[in-house]
């Protein structure tokens, strides 16, 4: 069972808007491999350290994720590891509908932080 | 196993399609984690339970998602065993629920009470030689009391050679200056020679003291905590020569101590402790019980032979000695026995004793919920193993389920421990030696997965077993045709359930009588309001304070401004005050004039001095006569007040004031009662009366004195007001265990409170593994049974009869649990009644109430089978049999 097996085959991608609001996480790791493809742990050090030591993604909950997202074709996994790195490593980067996605998801969290500035919750950012 | 043996095995436990995808890089990212989480300190403790429990998790989450009917193409054997046990679970949901919560709540509480008590004390001290290492006491042959020794047995011993080394110390309580000028109180011990080679104790920087240190004419050096070191001189490098300000004298610092070797004190501050003679009368008096000692075993000589030779000395002593040491000999302790104490283990022993218990309930509730599953899936091992599929291959199959439950159970079990394990340090009272170290303890986990893996694979085995054993159609035949489910199984399942419902029922009245008994402890009457009443400690160093009348006059002093002080009420002093609140007081004997002087005419009483007022500020009542006033001096007549259990003891029928005793072994001098007052809790307020006895304060001076206050407002106006008397007055005396009466009780019964709080929790959870236990059981009964009530129905029984008949069979076997249970349980309270404050080991309101709780579940448990029994429809039931 190949998990794109277990996924229809679609012609026409969904828009990007359908699958808002991310998860959390989610989130997290479309951000990270925004900045570069990664490996399982370099994702995992990537949160740690941009979540000031806060999230500690664990093997299961990590793959769990990367299983997602891939399923939803948001990520691929790398053809050709890094060379002299070590070939079990699997890298990931973010295809170009992830990208899409992420953007929409930034978009909505704008807007959400727009309305929360306008309302008082927190003060405007300044450029 | 090796760290990545066992994460193959948690990959594993994958679907096959996750670990062909994923499987790579699931192990190369744990075995990072892993040697990352080493790199940085974290405890692999933390490290695994996130990892395995992490995974565990995962393999759950994965397989759940698969579709009902996955294709097996690509699985190997195993991975099949564990798809089909998966699916098989999840198609009994009541049934693993009831089994993985069980298992996860049996194994969580069993290695976390493990844990603390392996922390608290099975894990050997950090001391070299541990073995040969002894507290030298005294004992008192009536009572079997430990206590201190005196210097004259101590001479004996280190001249005897009785040890290979042998040390005196006493403890104390000195004034440390900081930096800004304002003095902490510090525990310091003062240790004779060798104190520290006896005690095995090393100094990590700089020196211990050295036989020069000894001579009264040598520099004052000083030894330090490891904690000291970091706390007050920021872990400075120079701290070896560095001066300090010690009881008001410049002292060098010549050794800092390694961490964790302040036993058998937890102290900061070591001095030498040093006489100018030893033939001073004070350290050849045979009954001057006033120092502790240390000692290593000598060479070649056992704890038994050397307590056979203290014994023989100590007997000649009580010979030469015979007013004053007759009973009294001598033992070597050794040194965890000691580090213990007496209460602390039992309760600890108690809790695993009462977690064995919950263990041990848990089990019996896999066994049980296996054993009802068998019988209900013996028709189908049958039909199975007539259609060819072999023993090993049935066997395999239950062995797989079993190990699933078990390791989701010891997976969640885990998790549970390490929540338990905090819970206990948060709300363990912090005199417990050690507790705050405790971590969940690996051996303890693989201990309780290991039992209860036993259990449920064992009983997992059973319908395989017999679905060979017996002629299938036998099988087939007795279990669905005729009549009802086999009458050996059911037996077997309700002794079962009798056997935990008995065990729940020792738990249970564990959990009442510790219950009641610190209700009564918190309601203990301790003889006056403790609510306004504050208490402090100061002590005067001697350097300044020089003579009996600077320390009285600076009391009196003290008291005037307090006295009129915002917020506070009314103001004394005492040496010690009650409810082990802190000071000191002596152990006397006294003797009333005109009466036999033999040591049968000996009243053992508690000693302290007093100022007026005081009486007053702690709020316990004059019964009789006057309290102390400014005309009781130094110089005037001795007198003293007592308290109403002296009163009695002393002079039974009589009035005791005006009458005059004396202290019959040291100060010799007859003092006249002029004041009794109520009785007062005065070690704790598990005290039974004692007989106590408070002189002048003039007439009794000591460098240290509790500031006792009672406040007319909030306790924090009348704290700032002592901290400002005092202040005003000498600024470079501490003001030291502030505390409010209310909050020294609290701290007082926090151990009784742990040990209350943690049998509460086994019970509850007694309370419903016993409850699942029976519902599971019945069920299954109920169940199997169908056929059987369908016809009774048809019959003309009514839904009625059907309830009736269900519970009824209940019965006895609820019944005869609680009977044996009760009976178990007073014989186990008996031997734990010593814990308990105010209630019998029997107390009837405690097992009463126990045996309806438990009936009372038993019927709840019974009554929902019992109801689905008595809706049974005859029609559907013949027709589908």
């Amino acid at each position: 069972m190949h998990p794109a097996a277990m996924t229809p085959s679609r012609t026409n991608p969904p828009r990007p808007e359908a699958l808002l609001p991310l998860r959390a996480l989610d989130t997290l790791i479309l951000t990270m491999l925004a900045g570069g493809d990664r490996h399982g742990y370099g994702i995992r050090q990537d949160v740690y350290d941009h979540s000031g030591g806060s999230i500690e993604l664990e093997a299961g909950s990590l793959y769990r994720n990367i299983r997602r997202l891939e399923e939803r074709e948001l990520i691929k996994a790398g053809d050709d590891p890094a060379a002299g790195d070590d070939p079990r490593r699997i890298y990931y980067s973010l295809t170009a509908f992830g990208r899409r996605v992420l953007a929409a998801e930034m978009h909505r969290l704008r807007n959400l932080v727009r309305l929360a500035e306008a309302r008082r919750i927190i003060a405007p950012a300044r450029a | 196993m090796k760290p990545s043996r066992i994460i193959r095995v948690l990959v594993g436990l994958h679907p096959p399609s996750f670990r062909r995808r994923y499987g790579d890089g699931v192990l190369t990212f744990c075995s990072e984690r892993v040697a990352e989480a080493r790199a940085r300190g974290e405890s692999p403790v933390r490290t695994w339970t996130r990892v395995i429990a992490d995974l565990g998790f995962s393999a759950i989450v994965e397989w759940a998602r698969l579709p009902h009917q996955p294709s097996r193409e690509h699985m190997t054997p195993i991975a099949s065993d564990f798809a089909l046990a998966f699916r098989s679970l999840r198609n009994n949901r009541v049934f693993a629920a009831a089994s993985i919560a069980t298992l996860a709540l049996g194994i969580g509480a069993a290695t976390a009470i493990f844990s603390v008590v392996n922390t608290v004390m099975l894990r050997p001290l950090p001391y070299a030689d541990v073995d040969r290492f002894v507290i030298p006491e005294s004992l008192a042959l009536q009572t079997g009391d430990r206590g201190y020794i005196t210097y004259g047995d101590f001479m004996d011993w280190r001249d005897g050679k009785l040890f290979d080394k042998v040390a005196v110390y006493q403890q104390l309580e000195m004034d440390l200056a900081s930096s800004d000028g304002s003095p902490v109180r510090v525990n310091a011990v003062a240790v004779g020679p060798e104190f520290f080679s006896a005690a095995g104790a090393r100094a990590a920087r700089g020196r211990p003291f050295q036989a020069y240190d000894y001579p009264v004419n040598a520099g004052r050096a000083v030894v330090i905590s490891d904690r000291l070191w970091r706390t007050r001189f920021g872990s400075r490098p120079d701290i070896v020569g560095l001066e300090v300000d010690v009881n008001s004298i410049r002292r060098p610092i010549v050794g800092v101590l390694s961490p964790g070797q302040d036993f058998p004190i937890s102290a900061d501050l070591w001095v030498p402790l040093r006489f100018a003679t030893e033939q001073s009368p004070d350290l050849q008096r045979r009954d001057n019980f006033i120092f502790q000692g240390v000692a290593r075993l000598a060479p070649a000589r056992t704890l038994e032979q050397t307590n056979a030779d203290m014994g023989g000395l100590a007997a000649r002593v009580a010979t030469e000695n015979a007013a004053i040491r007759s009973n009294v000999s001598m033992v070597a302790t050794p040194v965890l026995e000691y580090a213990l104490g007496a209460s602390t283990p039992r309760a600890l022993w108690m809790l695993l004793g009462a977690v064995g218990l919950l263990l041990l309930i848990g089990c019996v509730n896999v066994a049980n919920l296996q054993l009802a599953r068998a019988t209900a899936r013996q028709r189908d091992m049958a039909v199975r193993a007539a259609l060819g599929a072999s023993g090993y291959r049935l066997a395999r199959q239950t062995f797989v389920e079993s190990l699933t439950l078990a390791a989701i159970g010891g997976t969640l079990g885990a998790v549970v421990a390490r929540f338990v394990v905090a819970g206990i340090v948060t709300i363990a009272p912090t005199d417990v030696p050690r507790i705050a170290e405790s971590t969940v303890s690996l051996g303890a986990l693989a201990f309780a997965l290991g039992v209860s893996l036993v259990v449920a694979v064992l009983f997992g085995l059973l319908p395989a077993v017999k679905a060979m054993r017996s002629a299938p159609a036998g099988v087939i035949g007795e279990s669905s045709a005729r009549t009802t489910a086999g009458h050996h199984s059911r037996r077997s399942r309700h002794i079962l359930v009798a056997f935990e419902l008995a065990l729940s029922v020792v738990l249970l009245a564990g959990a009442g009588l510790a219950v009641r008994s610190i209700m009564h402890l918190r309601n203990a009457n301790v003889g006056f309001d403790l609510k306004p009443v504050i208490t402090a400690s100061i002590s005067f160093p001697g350097i300044r304070y020089n003579s009996a009348e600077l320390i009285t006059t600076f009391v009196n002093q003290l008291q005037t401004r307090l006295a009129e002080a915002p917020g506070v009420e009314a103001a004394g002093f005492v040496t010690a005050s009650p409810m082990g609140a802190g000071g000191f007081y002596l152990g006397r004997r006294m003797i009333a004039e005109g009466k036999g002087t033999g040591p049968d005419g000996e009243v053992q009483i508690s000693w302290s001095a007093a100022t007026p007022g005081y009486f007053t500020a702690l709020g316990v009542p004059l019964v009789r006569g006057r309290d102390f006033n400014i005309d009781d001096r130094t110089e005037s007549t001795p007198v003293m007040i007592v308290n109403e259990t002296f009163a009695k003891t002393m002079f039974p029928g009589e009035d005791a004031i005006g009458k005059r005793a004396m202290s019959s072994r040291d100060e010799k001098v007859y003092r006249e009662i002029v004041g009794i007052v109520g009785d007062v809790k005065f070690i704790s307020a598990r005290d039974t009366a004692q007989s106590l006895v408070w002189v002048p304060f003039p007439q009794f001076v000591w460098r240290s004195a509790m500031i006792t206050v009672r406040a007319s407002g909030p306790a924090s106006v009348a704290i700032q007001s002592v901290r400002d008397a005092l202040g005003s007055l000498d600024p470079a005396i501490a003001l030291a265990n502030v505390s409010t009466m209310n909050e020294t009780l609290q701290r007082s019964l926090a151990g009784d409170r742990l040990v209350a709080i943690l049998l509460g929790v086994f019970a509850t959870l007694a309370l419903v593994l016993a409850g699942v236990g029976i519902f599971g059981v019945l069920s299954y009964t109920v169940e199997q049974r169908t056929r059987e009530l369908g016809i009774r129905v048809a019959l003309g029984a009514q839904a009625r009869d059907v309830t009736r008949l269900i519970v009824r069979e209940t019965a006895p076997m609820v019944a005869g649990g609680i009977a044996v249970g009760l009976l178990v349980a007073v014989g186990v309270s008996r031997l734990v009644s010593a814990l308990f404050y105010g209630v019998s080991a029997a107390d009837p309101l405690t097992f009463g109430g126990v045996s309806l709780l438990l009936a009372l579940v038993a019927i709840g448990a019974a009554l929902i089978p019992a109801r689905r029994a008595a809706r049974v429809d005859a029609m559907q039931v013949m027709r589908g049999g």
